[in-house]
């Protein structure tokens, strides 16, 4: 397998339009997007305390984050109470050493890990391969992608960007099934190959969707059963979790559970969630004798001391921003070129790999506003990635680069969209502006250092009247209202 | 080791400096359960009916028998609508006065359950039927919550093809939130409480819906009419 299979946010901008030109990925983009997007519309359409939920998760999320120190010390203490062992690591080498350390000392030589972004973040499969231990992903979108040698195109589907015939050739390649197109055949050659797996596995790895201070219960929720199987059959069990994870108390599951399943795949419920409260009890049939719990940091307390940022660490990786985004409608996962896509990765890779690296990707977004509508916790997305552009053209105005006039001007253009004034100054001076340069309804060189954004496209002109002054004459002039 | 310890206090002291530069205040938040917060939009009825309903809607098979003493047979019924040789159960003292296991080996299927020992993992994953009680269920999205312990292997529910749970109607409550407050007060958890909402699913293919990916493939419930003294 490829060591990372990541291109990379900076590739977003060459990523994305080879996207576009994509058919077979549009078609599945598509209907992904479509079909997650409706499900979760009718979904909370049966909620009618919708909105006061989302209002109930964000405080919830606020006092954690408020309380962190206090939380992630009260988890600890459950965590160890209940037979389990807690493990804290400052970043994603820390970890990986402690995963290998346990791993070592059980002398582990297959791995069964259901799906984790957190476990992704920190490339832990190549970690795992390097230390001659086999990982399989087990969650069916996430095998498949792994035995492909490539990474998840979407945080539900991992392997939307795939057909039915290029899995069918997979499995007769790579599992020497006879090939067929039929998706209920292709389930069950999976399900038989990783069955093997399961009960093979020396450990199981798992990420947490939410973790309860107060009685120490790591929570998973899945469709398949693959995290149950991770979590039961291996005798040891490892959950990586990110210090942002954690819930003051069990009854916050109900708000928090009503919102997910409805946020990420329009389900009333998942199939399974997982309650697992320590490793098994002397008296217990089955589940693993010992059970890790990783509390990562990995850039995560730069995020909370940051005010203008730190409600990005409010999101619970439903995915319902990708899906009402309508560039990652366009552009898919993979262009974002790293593990978290969409309007929630625009905002939190630059903060995890640093501006220099992702600073294309706040860029990335037409700040309609859809990705903070769709949110179940109310992260004002538009609002940090405004933020983000800020600090991505200061820096590179500071450092000399070339491209800071463009984002200088994005940025004063976000800025502008939030004044009406401004607004309205800034569009009569571009239209005089766009008088220039032009032939046949097109303009071919912008000026200055804009002149970089026409060598490849055209500029549409500017009409010679807006609409706002249009509508000021022919429907009364009382429409000037600050924003 | 060292650098485990070390860790610890670093990410705690960078997270308690992080704690006090940021700014937002916390907001006191409203009891969880304030104003019918979790109240959905359900079908008409009594809580069965809205089990019932939902249940079948996630592709459920649901049974209801008017008292326990139709239960060993209706899990016979399933057993042998199914062909199944083999089955695996909780022995939970409920599900042991209703005889589900003397009446499955009557009927020539080989019921293993906890106190036969030998090796559960393989017993469990060669049987065709898991047959198991309920801690609760939750009515409105048709969840079955299980527990464990040495009677209630998690195996039983997880590893055979189908999945067979036995419900007094009784347990059928309305909300997560009334069975999370009841599992508070209960005191220490289990190891695990699993829900389980249908069969095991996926869509990871083209979006096409397949049912057993890695859990079993179908679920049903025999739900005992209240005032039955069924497993639990």
């Amino acid at each position: 397998m490829k060591a990372s299979g990541f291109t990379g946010p900076r590739e977003f901008p060459r990523a994305s339009e080879r996207a576009l030109h994509d058919v077979g990925l549009q078609t599945a983009l598509q209907r992904a997007t479509t079909r997650f997007r409706d499900g979760r519309t009718a979904a909370i359409a049966e909620v009618p305390h919708w909105e006061e939920l989302r209002q109930q998760a964000k405080a919830v999320k606020e006092d954690v984050l408020a309380h962190l120190d206090d939380y992630l010390e009260q988890l600890e203490r459950s965590v160890t109470a209940a037979g389990g062992r807690v493990h804290w690591a400052a970043d994603g080498e820390s970890a990986r050493r402690i995963i290998l350390g346990i791993a070592r000392e059980h002398g582990v030589k297959l791995v069964v890990k259901s799906k984790s972004m957190t476990s992704e973040e920190i490339d832990l499969d190549e970690a795992l391969e390097r230390a001659g231990i086999e990982p399989v992903e087990t969650d069916l979108g996430e095998f498949i992608v792994q035995i492909s040698g490539e990474r998840p195109s979407h945080i539900l589907a991992p392997a939307i960007h795939k057909t039915k015939e290029d899995v069918a050739a997979l499995f007769e390649r790579r599992l020497g099934a006879p090939y067929t197109e039929l998706v209920e055949e292709l389930t069950r050659t999976a399900r038989g190959h990783l069955r093997e797996k399961f009960l093979a596995a020396d450990m199981g790895i798992s990420g947490a969707n939410f973790a309860v201070a107060e009685t120490g219960t790591i929570v998973v929720v899945e469709n398949e059963g693959n995290a149950r199987m991770s979590t039961t059959l291996p005798p040891v069990h490892v959950a990586l979790m990110g210090i942002e994870k954690v819930l003051p108390r069990l009854d916050d599951l109900a708000t928090f559970l009503a919102l997910l399943p409805r946020s990420a795949s329009g389900q009333r419920m998942s199939s399974y969630v997982s309650l697992i409260t320590g490793p098994r009890r002397a008296a217990d049939v089955d589940g693993p004798r010992e059970l890790h719990l990783v509390i990562m940091d990995n850039a995560r307390s730069r995020m909370l001391g940051d005010p203008e940022l730190r409600e990005s660490l409010q999101c619970i990786r439903c995915g319902a921003c990708l899906n009402v985004c309508p560039v990652y409608q366009r552009a898919g996962g993979h262009a974002y070129g790293w593990v978290y896509s969409g309007p929630i990765g625009a905002v939190i890779t630059p903060q995890l790999r640093g501006v220099e690296e992702a600073g294309e990707l706040p860029f990335a977004s037409s700040l309609c506003g859809a990705c903070l509508e769709a949110c179940p916790v109310a992260i004002d997305l538009p609002r940090m990635l405004l933020a983000l552009r800020q600090r991505v053209v200061q820096q590179e105005r500071a450092a000399g680069a070339p491209r800071w006039w463009e984002r200088w001007a994005l940025a004063g253009w976000a800025r502008a969209m939030s004044s009406a004034r401004l607004y309205a100054v800034g569009a009569r001076a571009a239209r005089l502006a766009s008088f220039r340069g032009r032939t046949g309804g097109r303009i071919h060189r912008l000026p200055g250092p804009f002149r970089g954004w026409t060598e490849s496209r055209d500029f549409p002109p500017l009409a010679g009247e807006s609409f706002r002054e249009w509508w000021r004459a022919h429907r009364g002039g009382d429409t000037e209202h600050e924003a | 080791m060292t650098w485990q310890r070390n860790d610890r206090e670093l990410v705690l002291g960078r997270v308690r400096a992080a704690v006090r530069r940021g700014t937002s205040p916390s907001r006191a938040r409203p009891p969880a359960d304030a104003g019918g917060l979790f109240e959905v939009a359900v079908p008409p009825g009594t809580p069965l009916d809205r089990f019932l309903a939902r249940f079948e809607e996630l592709g459920g098979n649901a049974r209801v028998v008017a008292s326990s003493e139709e239960v060993a047979p209706a899990v016979v019924g399933i057993a042998r609508e199914l062909g199944a040789e083999r089955a695996a159960l909780w022995e939970t003292p409920a599900m042991r006065a209703l005889g589900v296991r003397a009446a499955l080996n009557a009927a020539g299927v080989v019921a293993w359950s906890p106190t036969d020992g030998g090796d559960a993992r393989q017993a469990m994953a060669e049987a065709a039927v898991g047959v198991t009680g309920v801690d609760a269920v939750l009515a409105d999205t048709a969840t079955l919550i299980l527990g464990t312990d040495g009677t209630r292997p998690r195996g039983v529910s997880l590893l055979p093809p189908v999945h067979v749970a036995v419900i007094p109607e009784e347990r059928i409550l309305a909300t997560l939130a009334e069975w999370l407050a009841e599992a508070r007060a209960a005191g220490a958890m289990p190891s695990a409480y699993t829900f389980v909402s249908g069969p095991s699913r996926t869509a990871d293919i083209e979006l096409t819906l397949t049912v057993g990916v890695h859990g079993p493939g179908a679920v049903y419930a025999v739900v005992v009419r209240g005032g039955g003294s069924a497993a639990q």
